[in-house]
This record gives C-alpha cells, sequence and structure tokens, in this order.
C-alpha cells in the first residue's frame, strides 16, 4: 500500500521542528505532574487514616480523563486549523494542486498529519494511568472507551478545523475562527441554553427546549464512559424540555444522547471534509461561484 | 500542440484576460511578453488548471485541459513566479515528494533526480537543505521540480526575475536544453530583450488582449521597422535636426527634454550605421543610442496601432 506523499511529508517536516518535541513534552509534564500530586495527596492523606483505593483510582481517572479531554481539546485548533493556510502562506499550495494528489489526498493527508500529532500525545499519555491501574477501582474497558473518546473527537473536531483552514488564506485567522467555534461547541451551547431557560422561567415558564443544541458539545460524548453520571444529567435536561423520560422507553430504548451526539459529530465532520476538498479544487470552487 | 481560443477571465468587473487566442506547436517555446498586471499571470495559471476560465477554451493535444484536469496536471509543468519551497527538506527529498505527489513511484522519482540536478546545475547541492540555497539556486530547484515527472509542457511564470546577469544566461541554456530535449515551453516575462533571445514565438499581453502574435523574428521586424534613437549633436544642434529630417529613412525629428535629438527611424542595423558615417562626418556627435527594441516602445507602437482590437498572429 503507498502512503500518502502528503503525509509521508508532514510527518517528516513536523518531526524536524522543536515544536513537536516541545508540545509532547509540555503535555506529558502536565498531566504527570498532576498524577504526582493527586498520587502525593493521596498518601498523605493516608496518614489520617484508611482510604479506599480503588475510590481513589477512580477519581484520579474522572480527573485525569477531564484533564487530557481539556488540554486536547484546547490543542486541537491550534495542531488542525493552519493545516491548510500554511500551505498558502508558503506558497506550496498551488504547486500541490498542479500534482496527481486529488483533493481528498490532500483533504486527508493534511489531517492525518494533524491528528498524528494529537495521537502521539494520546499515546504517549497512556503509561500514566498505570498508575490508575496500580490503585484500582477502574477497568481497561474504561481505558479503551476513553481513548476512542479522544480519537473520534479529535477527527470531529479536527474536520471542523481543517475546513476553516480551506476557507481563510491566513493562518492567524483560520486558528481564531477555530478557537472561536470550539468556544461556542464548549460554552457557548451551554450558555445559550441556560440564557434561554432563565428567559422562559422569568416568564414564568419552565424548561430547555434548546438541548439538542448540547448534541454538538463536545461534553455529551463523555456520557458513553460515565453512562450513570451522564444518564443522570441528561434525563434531567430532557425531562425539562419535553417531559418525557430519558432513556426512552418503546422501540428507543436502547438510544443514547451520547449515540446521537457521535452521529450527529460524524455527519458534521463528513460534511467539512466534504466542503473543504471542494475548496482546496480550484476549478470545482470557481465552477461554483460561476453558477 | 496548445490551441487556446478565446480565453476570457473576469474577476467581477474587471476582465484579466480578454478573449485572447493562440497556438503554441510542440517544440516550440512560446515567449509570454507584457508590463506587470497585463494577464500574462492569469493566463500561465488557466493553462496550469489551477484557476477556471470565464469564456473560451483551452486544449492541448486537441483535448480540453478543463474535461480532465488530473490528466491535464501530467503533462504540465509548472513554475509559478515564486518559489514555493519547505525550508526545512533537503533538495532531493523535496524533489522527492513533488515526485510521489506527481504520480511517480518513490524509485522513479529517486532515479530521475540526479540527471535533473544536473541539468539544472545542482547536483552539489542534492543534500543541502533548501533554506541553504541562494535565490538562483533555489529558481533552479524549482524547475527541477516542474520536471520531476517528465512532463511535455513546461509553463514558466516569470523565471528570471531577481536574478543575477549571470542566472539568467544559466537560465537560458537549460531552457535550450529542454527544447533539445523536445519540451513544449510557454514562459512569461515582462522583458522582450530577455525572451527574444530565446523564443521561436511570441505574444504581447496588454490589459488582457493579446495584440501581437507570431513567430519572434517577424514580430522583432515589425519593431525594427521604427526605432526610436537618441542622437547628442554639439552646436549646431538646429542645423543637424534640418539635415537629420532631410534623410530618407526619417520619419520624424524632436528634440527631447535633454536636449537632444530625438529621430523615429524606419531602416534597420544597417542603415543605423550608415546614418551614424554620414553624421558624424558632418557633425559633432558626442552620443548615439538606439532606444533599442524595448517593451515600453513597443506597447507605445502596438497599442497606437490596434487599441481594442486582438489581432490575428502575423504569420
Amino acid at each position: 500500500m503507498r502512503i500518502n506523499p502528503l503525509l509521508a511529508n508532514e510527518l517528516r517536516l513536523r518531526m524536524r521542528t522543536w515544536r513537536s518535541f516541545a508540545v509532547v513534552s509540555l503535555y506529558v509534564l502536565a498531566l504527570g505532574g498532576f498524577c504526582l500530586f493527586f498520587f502525593t495527596t493521596f498518601t498523605s492523606n493516608m496518614a489520617y487514616g484508611y482510604q479506599d483505593p480503588s475510590y481513589v483510582g477512580q477519581s484520579m481517572f474522572y480527573a485525569l480523563t477531564f484533564l487530557q479531554c481539556g488540554l486536547l481539546y484546547f490543542l486541537l485548533p491550534g495542531l488542525t486549523a493552519n493545516v491548510i493556510t500554511q500551505e498558502k502562506e508558503r506558497q506550496t499550495f498551488d504547486l500541490l494542486v498542479c500534482t496527481q494528489l486529488t483533493p481528498w489526498n490532500i483533504v486527508l493527508g493534511k489531517l492525518a498529519s494533524a491528528l498524528s500529532t494529537v495521537f502521539l500525545l494520546i499515546i504517549a499519555s497512556l503509561p500514566l494511568y498505570s498508575i490508575v491501574f496500580l490503585l484500582g477501582g477502574v477497568s481497561p474497558v474504561e481505558l479503551i472507551i476513553l481513548t476512542a473518546i479522544l480519537v473520534i473527537s479529535a477527527f470531529n473536531y479536527g474536520s471542523y478545523y481543517l475546513f476553516l483552514s480551506t476557507l481563510f488564506q491566513r493562518s492567524a485567522i483560520a486558528v481564531l475562527a477555530s478557537y472561536a467555534l470550539s468556544l461556542f461547541l464548549a460554552g457557548g451551547t451551554l450558555l445559550i441554553n441556560g440564557l434561554y431557560a432563565s428567559l422562559i422561567s422569568m416568564r414564568g415558564g419552565y424548561g430547555m427546549p434548546l438541548y439538542y443544541l448540547l448534541l454538538v458539545n463536545p461534553l455529551a460524548l463523555l456520557e458513553w464512559l460515565f453512562p450513570e453520571q451522564g444518564q443522570e444529567i441528561i434525563g434531567q435536561l430532557i425531562e425539562m424540555a419535553s417531559s418525557s423520560p430519558y432513556p426512552a422507553t418503546g422501540a428507543l430504548s436502547w438510544l443514547r444522547f451520547w449515540q446521537v451526539s457521535l452521529l450527529v459529530h460524524i455527519l458534521l465532520a463528513l460534511a467539512a471534509l466534504w466542503g473543504a476538498s471542494r475548496l482546496v479544487d480550484p476549478l470545482r470552487a470557481k465552477r461554483k461561484k460561476r453558477k | 500542440m496548445i490551441t487556446v481560443k478565446n480565453l476570457t477571465k473576469r474577476f467581477g468587473a474587471f476582465t484579466a484576460v480578454d478573449k485572447i487566442s493562440f497556438t503554441v506547436s510542440e517544440g516550440d517555446i512560446f515567449g509570454f511578453v507584457g508590463p506587470n498586471g497585463a494577464g500574462k499571470t492569469t493566463t500561465l495559471r488557466i493553462l496550469a488548471t489551477l484557476s477556471d476560465r470565464t469564456a473560451g477554451e483551452v486544449e492541448i493535444d486537441g483535448r480540453s485541459i478543463f474535461a480532465n484536469a488530473r490528466q491535464t496536471r501530467k503533462l504540465i509543468g509548472y513554475m509559478p513566479d515564486f518559489f514555493g519551497v519547505y525550508d526545512d527538506l533537503r533538495v532531493n527529498e523535496y524533489l522527492e515528494f513533488y515526485g510521489e505527489a506527481a504520480g511517480c513511484t518513490l524509485g522513479e522519482a529517486r532515479r530521475a533526480i540526479p540527471p535533473l540536478l544536473e541539468l539544472v546545475g545542482l547536483k552539489e547541492q542534492m543534500n543541502e537543505f533548501v533554506n541553504h540555497l541562494s535565490r538562483g539556486m533555489k529558481q533552479r530547484l524549482c524547475l527541477a521540480r516542474a520536471l520531476i515527472h517528465e512532463p511535455q509542457v513546461l509553463l514558466l511564470d516569470e523565471p528570471a526575475s531577481g536574478l543575477d546577469p549571470r542566472a539568467r544566461i544559466e537560465l537560458r541554456q537549460i531552457l535550450r536544453e529542454l527544447q533539445r530535449m523536445g519540451k513544449t515551453i510557454i514562459i512569461s516575462s515582462h522583458i522582450l530583450s530577455e525572451l527574444a533571445q530565446i523564443c521561436s514565438h511570441i505574444g504581447i499581453i496588454n490589459h488582457g488582449r493579446l495584440p501581437l502574435c507570431g513567430p519572434i523574428s517577424e514580430v522583432l521586424a515589425l519593431i525594427e521597422g521604427d526605432a526610436l534613437i537618441e542622437i547628442g549633436v554639439l552646436e549646431p544642434v538646429e542645423e543637424a535636426r534640418l539635415w537629420l529630417l532631410e534623410q530618407q529613412e526619417i520619419k520624424n525629428v524632436t528634440v527631447n527634454h535633454r536636449g537632444n535629438l530625438e529621430i523615429v527611424f524606419s531602416g534597420g542595423q544597417t542603415d543605423q550605421a550608415r546614418l551614424l558615417k554620414a553624421l558624424t562626418a558632418r557633425f559633432p556627435v558626442f552620443y548615439f543610442n538606439p532606444a533599442g527594441n524595448n517593451l515600453e516602445d513597443l506597447f507605445m507602437k502596438i497599442t497606437e496601432e490596434a487599441p481594442h482590437e486582438n489581432q490575428p498572429p502575423v504569420s
């Protein structure tokens, strides 16, 4: 099988700069420092009485999960939003288009190269979870689900930011727009829901009718990893919004909020990649404009 | 081999290329001359399938380049008017990457690199990082990149811009070698004299139109018909002016802002030599400068003759 030349070239270029090593080192240092702090606090607390290690292990897993999700979510726009704009700024974009690489080759090669750094960060963090297993309270399946969530989310959000990268000419603007989008998805959806619910309650009503906006919120997928807590929170939201039970009864009893969220994200990501591939092809993009 | 028919490109209300038509035969070097903003780069970008046309058609070997852009890109080697290099790559890695991207296997690309670097004179720099190369070297590397997949057609947009005289001469030699290898080349420049030395055909583009196009010898003959010559004569200037007006090949004589005489001369180089000899025999001449076939003169002439018409090729 032939490796996409763009991916091979990008990996070579990325590994030649100090930036990649700095990002991985800082990332592992941040997570490692957090683990060390947590572990030290736990052992010092042991002096004052017995604490169930599996409870501590579980708490550490939760904390590590949220920290890692947050860090990756914060890093992702910076890693993916400039992949196409950099080619434009370096004036190599036209030269790529002039080759035998199809628009999909260019888009997927660029996405894969950007995500390779994210995957490297995920893999580099895995040994830290051995401390969690040392304490117990967490099963390997949960770690596999966490890794799947991180990988799928990186693909989804990376696709959105890559689309923005094809849309803009300058990296700074593309990165800024991507951070704005990430902020909207994580905080904006919650804020809009909160404000709308307050508005309704001020008028004497009760509910959260825009709860479906939370399908694009990155936290929705965490219900997969923490089904009990997720079910409780989402159940309250849905009850407020439509007075319906969650999970639903009858034929849709198997359907969970995170599954719909995952489907929506994957469809949006595929649409973003399709859009990016259209924008990368100069003839197709112009023809569309002309129509 | 390459046929351009009524090619038009508009950006909103602005018409960058306006119904231009020309043909380039296999093995020709076609020079595209025009001032900045004339439409050279836009035309070359359309030919390189990097931009769509508003109207018209471009065919290579009878097939529309827009029908299957990917197939067209196999036939074309495009060198834009900027470098477009990855500074953190070595010369051979850069060419390997573009070779693979152009559809070659890694092995094919690796085999093609040494003779290519020899052709462009970069064999010694094969393992150097691109950011260590000089401007001229980067320009030659870009030419090697455009050639890595052995295209039949080369589109070179201002390849000599920013090069020193030595590098320009070297580039001319490389282009002649490529012509010997059977490549069809379209090259753009705003310096006519630069193209006159290597091109077999030439097209003059101005304001998106192509008022003159044809074999270089015929185009230059048209220009040579009315050369502008500046002559510096010590007193008596008026007497010299009257004498010049009586000469057969001189259409007009004026005095310019430096106090020198400017004549519109319709003869060739032999006639110029005869005129100079006769002039120096009668007057103390301290300056005799044929303005040459520079672009400015050419455009003056062309725009005066056909400001709104897209003339057919002279031959």
